[in-house]
C-alpha cells in the first residue's frame, strides 16, 4: 500500500538518532581507537593495523573467544531447553503453581547479577559451603565446584543458565499463549505423539519470541564478564578465561586499550555472524 | 495436559514426578535468594559460621539499618526517577519509530531496521567499549548530567523494545487503517487513537524490558555520573563491594530492598507482558 | 484506574528528573570555589570507620575555608584510575584523585599530577617534612619532586591465630620460612571444637581479586627486587624458583594450604579465616578489623606479624600498598585543592583518620601524641604495620608502569600448582608476556 514516502522516515528518525548516537557512533568512535597505540589512554600514535596483528598472534585471543562462544552456546542452548520445558508445563495449567514458578523463574534475572554469582559461589566453592555441608550430611562424597577445569567450567555454565532460564521462560510462555489450543487438540486428534505436537504446531508458532529471547540470552553470555569474573576469575589455568573476561582484563588490568578495543572488534564481529547464523536457523525474515 | 502425557494407571506417579522435577527447579531457583535474604539478618558471626546457619540464629536488622543510613533510599529515588522517564520516553519512541517502520515503505527502510536489530548485541554492552564511550561521551559534553543516564538507558533498550511492538503493529490488520482513512481520519489519530490502544499488551512488555534494563544497570552507571546525587541504586549496593572486601550483611540486605521495587512492578505488569509479547508472534 | 495511577506515577517521576535538571548543576556556581575528590570513599555512604573521618574532615575543612566547598564523588575501585586517566584525555578530571598504587608512575610519566612543593610543600619547615617524610613520602619521587600523600596504607604480611600458637607450643616469630612452613604443619588437622578441617596457612591463587602471591614475600627475602631499572620483570632468578618451589610443596607436600586455592580469590580466605578454616593467612593489614567482627574463635586472637626473613635478620619483606592521592595537574582550583589534600594530613585530621578510620597515621607525631591508643592491646597489629612500613616493606617501582603483575605472578602459582609446571618454565612464560607487554 502507498501512502506519502516521507512521513514513516520522519517517524523513526527519533528513535533512530538515539540509536545512532549512542550506540552506533560511539563503537565506530571505539574502533577508531584499536588503530592507534593508546596504552593508558594516551593516544600515542597511528598503529595502523598493528594492534589486530597483536591480538591474532597470542594464543590466548582464540582460546578465551573459542571459551566464550562454548559457555555462551551450551548455557544458551540449556536455557532455551528447560526454558521451553518450564514453559510447556505452565502454559498447560493455571492457578497458583503455574504463578509461582513463573515469578520464581524471573528473580535471577532482575536481581543485581554481582550479588547472585557471589551467593552461588559462596554456596558452591570450598568445604565449607552450603553445598557441601549439604553432601557431606547425606553422605556423598564432597565436590570441588571450582578447583579443576571441568568443574569450574561446569559451575559458570550453571550459575550463567541459572541467570537466563526464568527470562526464557517467561518470553516462550508469552508466545505459547498464542498458539491457538484447538491447534493443539487437532494435532493430538490426529494422534500426534508429544515431540510432533511440539516440532510441528508450537515451535513454528513462537519462532519471534524464540529469536528473541535466544538472541538476547547468547549475546548476555558472551558479553558477561560479572559473572566469570566473580565466580572463577578465568581459572584454573585459564580455563574459564572467556572471551569477555580477557577483554575486560586487557584493558582495565593491562591498560592496553589499543589492543582490547581492536579483540571488541573482533567480538562485536563475531555477535553479528552468530546473529545472522540464528536467524538462519529460525528461518526469520523481516 | 501433563508433561509425559496421560497414560492411565502411571498418571499419577507420573505427576509425582513432574512436581518433583519442577520443585527441584523452584529450590535451584530460590536457595541463592534465600540464602541471602537470611544473610542479611544474621550478624557478622553467624555470616561466616560453620557448620552454615539456617534458623538457629538471632535474626538482626542491623544491616538494614547501615544500608538505610548509607543513603539507599536517596539512591533508589534516583533509581525510580531514571526508570520513569526511561519507560516514559522509551515506549513512545520505540512504538513511533515501530509504526514508522511498519505501516510505511521508504527508501532504505531495511537497512535501517537492520541498525536496528544490530543494535541489540550492541547494546548488551562489552567491557572494551566502556572506557571509550566514557571518551565520546565526556567529548560530547554529556556525562553527570541528570538525563545521562536516562538518555543511555532509553537508547540500550530501545532496539528490544521497537521489535516487540513491531511484531505487536504488523498483527493489527491493516485494513484498520485503511477504512480508517476514508473516514478522514490522519495519520496521527490512526497512530493515537487506534493502533496504540491495540498495542497496549507490547507496550507492557516494552515497558518491563525498559524498566529492569534501566533498573538493574550497572557499568554505565558506575563511569557516566559521578555527582553523589545522581548515584542510582545499583551503585549503593556494589558499595558494600568494596575496595576493603565484602561486607555481605549490608551487601545482601541493599540487594533484598532493590528487588522488591521490580516484584511490584512485575504484578502490575506480568499479566499485560504475557500477552504483550504474544501478538507479534503469530504472524506470517 | 490502577492502571492510569500507575502511568500518572511514571510521568510525575519523569518530569521530576527533567525539572531537576537545573537545580543539580547550580550547586557548582556562586562565590564558593568547588573542589573535586574521586576516591572509592563515600562520606555520605554508610557510617564505617574510613567514610565517617572523610566527612569529619570535610566538615571541619569547610568550616575553616567558607569559600571552598569539597565534593566528594565516589567511584568504583577498579575503575577509577582508568576513568581518571580518560578524563584527563578530556580534560575533566576531578581536582583531587586517589590513584591506584600500580598505576601511579603511570600518571606522574603522563604529567597527571602537580609537585606537592609548589603546591605547600615549600612552605613547610624542615621540621614538618621530616614528621611526614618515610618511604610512603618518597614514593614515586620523581627529579626531586613529590607528587603524593598516599592514604589508607595497607600492609600486605602475615595475619595469624595467636590461641592456636599457643595452644601448640610454636616458636613465634618465626625466623625463617621453614620455621613457618614447620608451624603450619602442626597447626593442620581437624578443629576438635567444631569438625572443620583445618589448615595451616590460607593463600590464594585465583584470579578474581588478586594479592601478590606469597612467593613474591619469600623472593624478595633474597633478591632486593622484582623488577629491572629498565622496568622489564626480574622473574627468572634463582630466588624466584626457589620460592615459587617452596610455594607448591606448601600445597603438594606439607598440605598446608588446600589444593582448591588455584582457584580461591583472596575474599574466599579471609570468609574461611573467620569460619576458623586457617591458623593463618596472608592478607592486609586493614582487613584485621573486620575479621575480628567475624571471627567464630576469640577475635582477640587475631593479630599480624611480618614475613620471616632468611634467618640472618629478624623478618622478611611484606609489600605496601595504598592510595596515592595527588592533586591533577589541569586542576582549575588547584590551590583550593592543594590546600584540601594538606589539610586531609594536618594533625588534627591525622589524628581523625587513625580514631575513627582505623588507619596508619601518615605522620610520624601522632603515634605519641596517641600513645594510649596505640598501646591498646587491639591495636598492636597497628604498630606491627607501622613497623613493618619503616622497616620490613617492599614498595613496587613508579618510575615505570607494571601492569598486571599481579595476575601474571598468581598465574604462576596456578600454573605450577595445577599443571605441575616446573617452576623456571612457568615464570619464563609470564616474564615474557609481561616484558611484550610493557613493550620491552
Amino acid at each position: 500500500m502507498h501512502r506519502r514516502i516521507n512521513l514513516g522516515l520522519i517517524l523513526i528518525t527519533p528513535g533512530f538518532v538515539f540509536i545512532f548516537m549512542f550506540l552506533i557512533f560511539p563503537i565506530f568512535y571505539a574502533l577508531g581507537l584499536s588503530f592507534f597505540n593508546t596504552n593508558y589512554l594516551q593516544v600515542e600514535g597511528f598503529a595502523g593495523f598493528g594492534n589486530y596483528i597483536r591480538i591474532l598472534l597470542r594464543e590466548e585471543t582464540a582460546n578465551s573467544i573459542g571459551r566464550g562462544l562454548l559457555m555462551s552456546i551450551i548455557a544458551a542452548g540449556f536455557t532455551m531447553f528447560i526454558g521451553f520445558w518450564l514453559a510447556y508445563w505452565v502454559n498447560s495449567r493455571s492457578g497458583i503453581m503455574a504463578m509461582s514458578l513463573q515469578l520464581v523463574g524471573l528473580v535471577p534475572w532482575v536481581m543485581s547479577m554481582v550479588v547472585g554469582a557471589l551467593l552461588w559461589k559462596w554456596i558452591l566453592a570450598g568445604d565449607l559451603g552450603l553445598l557441601n555441608h549439604l553432601f557431606r550430611t547425606l553422605g556423598l562424597p564432597l565436590v570441588n565446584a571450582f578447583g579443576n577445569k571441568v568443574s569450574s567450567m561446569t559451575s559458570l555454565i550453571f550459575v550463567v543458565s541459572w541467570r537466563t532460564i526464568g527470562y526464557s521462560m517467561v518470553m516462550l510462555l508469552a508466545g505459547m499463549k498464542t498458539v491457538p489450543q484447538e491447534l493443539i487438540e487437532a494435532a493430538m486428534m490426529d494422534g500426534a505423539g508429544i515431540l510432533k505436537q511440539i516440532f510441528h504446531v508450537i515451535l513454528p508458532l513462537i519462532k519471534t519470541p524464540l529469536l528473541v529471547s535466544g538472541i538476547t540470552v547468547l549475546m548476555s553470555n558472551i558479553n558477561n564478564v560479572t559473572v566469570p569474573m566473580v565466580l572463577t576469575g578465568g581459572g584454573p589455568v585459564n580455563a574459564t578465561n572467556v572471551v569477555a573476561l580477557e577483554l575486560y582484563r586487557m584493558g582495565f588490568v593491562n591498560s592496553q586499550y589499543g589492543m582490547a578495543s581492536a579483540l571488541a572488534a573482533l567480538v562485536i564481529i563475531i555477535n553479528v555472524f552468530l546473529i545472522a547464523g540464528y536467524m538462519r536457523v529460525v528461518k526469520w525474515h523481516f | 495436559m501433563a508433561l509425559l502425557g496421560n497414560s492411565g494407571k502411571h498418571k499419577n506417579i507420573l505427576l509425582i514426578v513432574e512436581i518433583l522435577i519442577l520443585l527441584f527447579f523452584i529450590i535451584l531457583n530460590i536457595v541463592p535468594i534465600f540464602w541471602g535474604v537470611l544473610t542479611s539478618f544474621k550478624n557478622p558471626r553467624d555470616i561466616a559460621a560453620f557448620p552454615p546457619k539456617i534458623i538457629n540464629f538471632t535474626p538482626v536488622i542491623d544491616h538494614y539499618i547501615t544500608v538505610i543510613k548509607g543513603g539507599i533510599f536517596k539512591a533508589m529515588v534516583v533509581s525510580i526517577q531514571n526508570s520513569a522517564s526511561t519507560i516514559l520516553f522509551g515506549t513512545l519512541l520505540a512504538a513511533v519509530s515501530a509504526f514508522g517502520f511498519d505501516r510505511y515503505k521508504f527508501t532504505g527502510r531495511k537497512f535501517l531496521f537492520f541498525c536496528v536489530i544490530l543494535g541489540i548485541p550492541l547494546s548488551v554492552g562489552s567491557s572494551a567499549l566502556l572506557i571509550p564511550n566514557y571518551l565520546y561521551m565526556i567529548t560530547i559534553g554529556l556525562t553527570n548530567k541528570i538525563y545521562t543516564l536516562p538518555l543511555l538507558y532509553i537508547t540500550y533498550n530501545l532496539p528490544m523494545a521497537i521489535w516487540i511492538l513491531k511484531g505487536n503493529i504488523e498483527s493489527i490488520p491493516i485494513s484498520i487503517d485503511e477504512s480508517a482513512k476514508i473516514e478522514g481520519c490522519s495519520d496521527m489519530y490512526i497512530f493515537f487513537h487506534l493502533i496504540l490502544p491495540l498495542t497496549k499488551p507490547a507496550l507492557a512488555a516494552s515497558a518491563l524490558f525498559l524498566f529492569i534494563g534501566s533498573w538493574n544497570e550497572f557499568v554505565t552507571s558506575s563511569v557516566m555520573v559521578d555527582s553523589p546525587h545522581l548515584r542510582p541504586i545499583q551503585l549503593s549496593i556494589y558499595n558494600y563491594l568494596g575496595f576493603f572486601g565484602r561486607e555481605w550483611g549490608p551487601l545482601t540486605a541493599a540487594a533484598t530492598l532493590a528487588i522488591i521495587p521490580i516484584i511490584i512492578i512485575f504484578a502490575f505488569l506480568s499479566k499485560l507482558l504475557i500477552s504483550g509479547l504474544t501478538q507479534g508472534s503469530v504472524k506470517e | 484506574m490502577k492502571k492510569l495511577l500507575l502511568m500518572l506515577l511514571i510521568i510525575g517521576f519523569a518530569l521530576s528528573s527533567i525539572s531537576g535538571a537545573g537545580s543539580a548543576e547550580t550547586s557548582s556556581v556562586g562565590e564558593k570555589k568547588v573542589v573535586r575528590m574521586w576516591t572509592f570513599l563515600n562520606p555520605e555512604g554508610a557510617e564505617s570507620g574510613r567514610n565517617l573521618a572523610l566527612k569529619k574532615i570535610i566538615e571541619q575543612f569547610e568550616a575553616e575555608n567558607p569559600n571552598i566547598d569539597v565534593v566528594v564523588e565516589p567511584q568504583q575501585w577498579d575503575v577509577m584510575t582508568n576513568k581518571f586517566f580518560a578524563a584527563h584525555q578530556a580534560g575533566n578530571a576531578p581536582d583531587i584523585m586517589w590513584v591506584i598504587s600500580y598505576d601511579l608512575g603511570t600518571a606522574i610519566e603522563q604529567g597527571m599530577l602537580a609537585d606537592l612543593e609548589s603546591l605547600f610543600l615549600d612552605d613547610w619547615t624542615e621540621e614538618e617534612v621530616s614528621d611526614i617524610n618515610d618511604s610512603f613520602f618518597r614514593w614515586g619521587e620523581t627529579d626531586g619532586k613529590h607528587y603524593q600523600i598516599t592514604f589508607s596504607r595497607n600492609y600486605f604480611s602475615l595475619i595469624y591465630r595467636e590461641d592456636l600458637i599457643k595452644k601448640y607450643n610454636i616458636d613465634f616469630p618465626f625466623k625463617t620460612w621453614d620455621e613457618m612452613i614447620q608451624a603450619a604443619v602442626k597447626m593442620t588437622g581437624v578443629d576438635e571444637e567444631t569438625g572443620i578441617m583445618r589448615y595451616g596457612l590460607g593463600q590464594s591463587f585465583g584470579l578474581g581479586k588478586v594479592d601478590p602471591p606469597i612467593f613474591t614475600y619469600d623472593a624478595l627475602t633474597h633478591q632486593p627486587d622484582i623488577f629491572n631499572p629498565d622496568g622489564t620483570a626480574d622473574w627468572t632468578t634463582k630466588e624466584m624458583e626457589n620460592a615459587v618451589a617452596r610455594m607448591s610443596d606448601m600445597v603438594k607436600k606439607y598440605k598446608i594450604t588446600p589444593e582448591s586455592a588455584v582457584n580461591f580469590d583472596i575474599e574466599d580466605v579471609y570468609q574461611d579465616f573467620m569460619a576458623g578454616k586457617y591458623a593463618m593467612m596472608t592478607g592486609a593489614s586493614v582487613r584485621i578489623p573486620a575479621l575480628r567482627a567475624g571471627a567464630n574463635f576469640d577475635p582477640e586472637s587475631i593479630e599480624l606479624i611480618h614475613y620471616p626473613g632468611d634467618g640472618t635478620a629478624d623478618f622478611g619483606q611484606g609489600l605496601f600498598s595504598g592510595w596515592a592521592v595527588s592533586v591533577w595537574s589541569k586542576s582549575k582550583v588547584i590551590d583550593e585543592a592543594g590546600k584540601f589534600l594538606e589539610y586531609m594530613m594536618s594533625p588534627e585530621a591525622d589524628k581523625l583518620w587513625v580514631l575513627d578510620g582505623g588507619q596508619v597515621p601518615i605522620r610520624k607525631s601522632t603515634i605519641p601524641a596517641l600513645g594510649d591508643f596505640f598501646d591498646k592491646p587491639e591495636n598492636e597489629y597497628l604498630k606491627i604495620t607501622a613497623e613493618g612500613f619503616t622497616n620490613y616493606c617492599y614498595a613496587t617501582p613508579t618510575a615505570f608502569p607494571i601492569p598486571g603483575w599481579r595476575e601474571d605472578l598468581n598465574a604462576v602459582a596456578q600454573d605450577v600448582i595445577y599443571n605441575n609446571t616446573p617452576p623456571l618454565e612457568a615464570l619464563k612464560k609470564v616474564e615474557k608476556e609481561f616484558n611484550t607487554r610493557v613493550g620491552k
